[in-house]
């Protein structure tokens, strides 16, 4: 012990050191404006300083907030099934808090501390807006710690009064979750403001507090709290059984790993529902700010968390079917794992499917463009709903077999029941694959509701299969009882896997709340104008929230440690055969959480990487051009509306390179000078076409490229100066330049015959052209052969300008009108139904 | 003789890669097979921990020829073959190949919340073509937008608004196909008056490798015309703009 002693001193030190280091840096910078909007933190800046200090918060908080929760939970569970397992459980996670709860405060503190000195102007306007709340707030805290106090020292008080102490359970997590509830509106209100005028002032403070993703997140943060804290209670018991000494240890610790499972499983699969409420209520507060989330820059974080839940999902359900082998009876259900994983993984493949693909130019080719004809339309929003439905229904089934693996019913309607269940999962599939392909074929506004029925289908299969499975298996025959502990050592590091996944996944859906609001404080009102008011990429966001998953990993551990002080020491040392050694647990358990962070640090690196920018403020045209602007207007246009910059690339182009062209248009045609050589091959690019390459470019001054003449001049400047003198002076440029041209030429389409000879019967024309030839007078020339007699040019000619070639010898002259009255689909049409009339005999 | 479990993981995974190399026509992106396999090569892993026998049924060829004596021969042949493999993946992946790198260009990136158009400015959120609600004058607006498409769009856009057009072969990204269920159906009008008005150059970030040869309009069109071209393309293509959710209250 002693020599640990050395350690601990040397370890506490270096902290101070560090601790006093990083301010001291802060000091020697000279002396900031105290009036400043922003201040920057030192050494990595206020972005990482603020993120990483409210994430942890936020994880503490999630985990404070998760525990009482989950203790009332089991503590009920305990009063309703006499078992003691559940109330020392549900003890012994309160204790924990205790700590957690302290961690949370500095953190808050220090997330307070840290938004006054870097962001006073922010703070300054939430606190104008919320200013009641702050009064309110410290108070529920109290409120939850004296509580919470209460709760854990009234335990063994309260044992016969067992309702009582259910009661102040209840009590303090209605502080938690009001608590939460006032923090939240701070949060949303940053996402949908509410209650304000356009300028940012207050009109309601309920207004602001009710907004629009107030109660969405509530919940989604309610449910998620849940099932974050099963999921590191989950954790934690997988660490302590594999360092448990002893068989009722073991047995003990196995036990409260499956516990904190399911009831982080169960409240998991509610959170999909949760999440597209709080989207639905995020488009419905702005389309804008829904499609930047969804499918804007951020739309491969989604792919992310694809990757993350489908891991959550697979590794829940191996859970499930390691600890199948400590039931007796459960190898009858073995034979349908392989299915359950094929279903899953068919509905891992099409969740994470992204909707825009990363290709390469020659795959772009072959698919015929950036859309995949078959795996594009797993892209959208119908088919991943039913693969999230369908993988929600199968970990469903997989805790069912797992639940039934010991038991045969003894009721009567045992095979009727078991039927019932069967058909009730096949009607809530089919359901919800039904509306996941109708969706296809309605427009988005419907298929956005199909997802309701989709979740309310599943809902209601998990709960009335769930209730007929409690009466079927009531007084059941028990094959054998659960051998608790018994469990491999594997199926620990699953648990473990998903409390890091899930810390992970928070810190990923932190990124996404604050990432969608992109260079706004609080969306649409006050602006960021800090440095930091761009949106980093998913690699950057993603290498932030591993450093803030480790952290917190680190103070969990730290936790654990400081309350296992309080537990007896008594050890028995005959026993040692048993258990690993907790430094060993330690050291794979860390290892193997650094590898599954690592990989999803490195698969967001490799994805994309997109950063959203802060938009440029528009420039716009001064009164005096100079040459230089001209040249620079040239450039934009280059780059810009001409888009010559599409083939006159650097290397490989299909245009010829411009580099030194200002030089070359001058001794290219002897006698044309470089001005008059360059506007010439812009308007008449045919004129000069280069060795070597296609003759494909489209005249600058028609559509689609349209310039004027003054944008052509422009460009003219714009090449003169690459490598040459530039001539144009601004008189060159014509006064009304950078308004449209008008009077462009017509291109017409291939038209469709069978149209056009409806067009040739409705439009009166049959009463003077014949199309058959045949005998008799005629008031007009027969058409039976116009196809040979005349080309296309003609044709059009002649139906929209009569007179530009009569046919001498009719008498009544064709009316002139018809381009007027003809649409251009039945001009196209008509001309085509004209040109197929070759004369043969077939054609009536 | 029965195969063992271990190589039937493996053959698994081969029959996973032909299905997705072979199977789907035409034929899917590199980037999405990789990550099509890691999803199955992880399901199977799964599945062979979730049972101790299979474990160690898996396990036991792995075993037998890292430790047997009378297997020397093949763990030499495998311990040579392994690096091997490696540095020949290594090559692949580092090796500067001839083709552009891969892209990502998000084809329906965030609009912003208002534009300039011309002196103007313009919110596109919330926005509805004007032209919509004049249901009297409607097919003549489809008839203009018709002379204006055949004007101005028709060249990259197509006569059938496929995005055949003549400079679509020329182009990267191609011009977008009205026609597929996937581009103007998914959208609101006032998306589409976005993209048109401010043209390739206008796209955001996102939007970026920034290629799209598409022209901004505004600078050619009036908000009308636009307008006009806009009902016409959804006629003709025969779909429905994408409606805004509509607001409690």
């Amino acid at each position: 012990m002693k020599n640990r002693f050395h350690f601990y001193i040397f370890f506490i030190f270096s902290l101070f050191i560090i601790l006093f280091y990083s301010p001291s840096l802060s000091l020697a910078q000279p002396s900031t404006d105290i009036t400043s909007t922003y201040r920057e933190f030192p050494l990595f800046g206020s972005r990482i300083a603020i993120w990483i200090v409210a994430q942890l918060h936020l994880n503490f908080a999630a985990f404070i907030l998760g525990v009482p929760i989950f203790s009332v939970i089991l503590e009920l569970i305990g009063i309703c099934t006499k078992n003691p397992r559940y109330d020392r459980t549900a003890k012994e996670f309160i204790k924990l808090t205790f700590l957690a709860l302290t961690v949370t405060a500095i953190f808050g503190a220090l997330l307070v501390f840290l938004l006054i000195g870097l962001y006073p102007e922010l703070l300054n306007y939430l606190a104008g807006i919320f200013v009641t709340t702050l009064w309110i707030y410290p108070l529920l805290f109290f409120g939850e710690t004296v509580t919470l106090y209460l709760y854990y020292y009234t335990w063994d008080e309260f044992s016969r009064r067992k309702l009582l102490h259910l009661l102040l359970g209840i009590v303090l997590n209605i502080f938690g979750v009001a608590i939460m509830f006032t923090a939240n509106s701070w949060v949303s209100f940053m996402i949908s403001p509410a209650g304000i005028d356009e300028h940012g002032n207050l009109l309601k403070i309920w207004d602001a507090i009710t907004n629009f993703t107030w109660m969405p997140l509530n919940i989604h943060r309610f449910v998620g709290n849940i099932s974050f804290g099963g999921a590191i209670v989950a954790a934690y018991a997988g660490f302590k059984f594999m360092v448990s000494r002893t068989d009722a240890e073991r047995a003990h610790y196995d036990w409260m790993g499956y516990t904190g499972n399911i009831i982080a499983i169960s409240a998991f699969m509610i959170l999909p529902f949760a999440g597209y409420w709080l989207t639905k209520e995020i488009y419905a507060f702005s389309e804008q700010l829904g499609v930047i989330l969804m499918g804007g820059f951020l739309s491969w974080l989604w792919i992310i968390q694809a990757v993350i839940i489908g891991i959550l999902f697979l590794g829940t359900n191996c859970y499930f079917w390691i600890g199948m082998e400590r039931i007796p009876g459960a190898e009858r259900y073995k034979k349908y794992i392989k299915y359950l994983v094929l279903i899953v993984v068919l509905c891992f493949l099409v969740w994470a499917t992204p909707h825009t693909l990363v290709v390469t130019q020659e795959e772009t080719h072959r698919m015929g463009g950036s859309h995949h004809p078959v795996v594009g339309v797993l892209g959208l929003m119908s088919a991943k709903n039913t693969a999230v439905n369908i993988m929600i229904m199968a970990t469903f089934i997989s805790f069912l077999i797992y639940r039934r693996g010991n038991k045969i019913p003894t009721v009567n309607w045992a095979k009727t029941g078991s039927k019932i269940q069967k058909l009730i999962i096949c009607i809530a599939c089919g359901i919800v694959i039904f509306y996941g392909i109708y969706g296809y074929f309605v427009e988005a506004i419907v298929r956005i509701g199909f997802s309701v029925f989709q979740v309310l289908s599943v809902l209601f299969c998990i709960v009335s299969v769930s209730v007929i499975d409690i009466f079927l298996f009531r007084k059941a025959n028990i094959i054998g009882h659960i051998r608790w502990g018994e469990i491999p050592y594997r199926s620990q590091y699953a648990l473990l896997c998903i409390g890091v996944t899930y810390t992970w996944l928070m810190g990923l859906m932190g990124f996404a709340r604050s990432a969608m609001r992109q260079h706004w404080h609080v969306y649409s009102i006050l602006q960021d104008t800090s440095p930091h008011a761009y949106t980093p990429a998913l690699g950057y966001a993603a290498n932030i929230v591993s450093l803030t998953t480790v952290l917190f990993i680190s103070f969990v551990i730290f936790i654990f440690w400081i309350s296992g002080f309080g537990e007896s020491k008594k050890r028995n040392p005959g026993n040692k055969s048993k258990g690993q050694d907790p430094k060993i647990v330690l050291l794979k358990g860390m290892l193997f959480s650094a590898a599954l962070i690592g990989f999803f640090t490195l698969y967001s690196n490799r994805i994309p990487q997109i950063e959203s920018r802060v938009p440029e403020e528009v420039v716009v045209l001064e009164e005096e051009l100079t040459q230089e602007k001209i040249v620079s207007i040239g450039k934009d246009i280059f780059q810009g509306k001409g888009n010559c910059y599409v083939c006159h690339m650097e290397v490989g182009g299909r245009g010829p390179n411009l580099e030194g062209i200002g030089f070359t248009a001058g001794t290219r045609k002897p006698g044309v000078i470089s001005k008059d050589y360059l506007m010439e091959s812009l308007v008449q690019p045919m004129a000069y076409v280069v060795k070597g390459f296609e003759p494909i470019m489209p005249p600058a001054d028609k559509p689609p490229v349209s310039l004027n003449k003054g944008e052509l001049l422009s460009v003219v400047a714009y090449l003169q100066g690459l490598g040459g003198v530039v001539t144009i002076v601004p008189d060159d440029i014509p006064e009304e330049t950078f308004m449209p041209v008008k009077g462009v030429e017509v291109i017409l389409a291939k038209g469709d015959v069978a149209a056009g000879r409806q067009v040739f019967d409705e439009k009166g024309c049959t009463i003077c052209h014949k199309t058959v030839e045949e005998e008799g007078a005629e008031l007009a020339p027969n058409l039976f052969d116009i196809g040979t007699r005349a080309d296309i040019r003609g044709i059009r000619e002649s139906i929209i300008d009569p007179a530009a070639r009569v046919i001498e010898g009719y008498q009544i002259p064709m009316p002139t009108d018809y381009e007027k009255e003809l649409t251009v689909k039945e001009f196209n049409d008509l001309v085509a139904y004209l040109q197929s009339l070759k004369g043969d005999k077939s054609s009536k | 003789m029965r195969i063992s479990k271990f190589s039937q993981a493996i053959l698994m995974v081969v029959f996973a890669f032909l299905v997705f190399k072979f199977a789907i026509r035409p034929p899917i992106p590199s980037s999405l097979l990789y990550f099509y396999m890691m999803i199955v090569i992880f399901a199977i892993f799964i599945y062979v921990i979730s049972d101790t026998q299979l474990l160690q049924a898996f396990i036991s060829p792995i075993k037998s020829i890292l430790v047997e004596e009378k297997k020397k021969r093949l763990r030499l042949v495998i311990f040579t073959v392994l690096p091997i493999f490696a540095a020949i993946f290594t090559y692949i992946n580092v090796s500067v190949s001839v083709g552009p790198p891969a892209e990502l260009r998000f084809t329906h990136p965030a609009p912003p919340l208002q534009i300039q158009f011309r002196e103007n400015l313009i919110r596109i959120e919330g926005l509805e073509n004007p032209l919509r609600s004049d249901v009297a004058n409607f097919s003549k607006y489809i008839e203009e937008g018709a002379v204006i498409y055949f004007k101005n769009c028709f060249f990259c856009h197509g006569d059938n608004l496929d995005g055949n057009g003549h400079f679509a072969e020329a182009l990267n990204p191609r011009p977008g196909n009205f026609t597929d269920p996937g581009t103007i159906a998914q959208l609101q009008e006032s998306y589409v008056f976005w993209r048109v008005s401010k043209g390739g150059r206008g796209l955001p970030d996102e939007g970026t490798p920034w290629n799209s040869a598409m022209p901004a309009w505004e600078n050619i069109l009036t908000e009308e015309e636009i307008w006009k071209v806009i009902i016409y393309i959804y006629d003709a293509a025969s779909v429905k703009p994408r409606r805004w959710e509509e607001l409690p209250e």
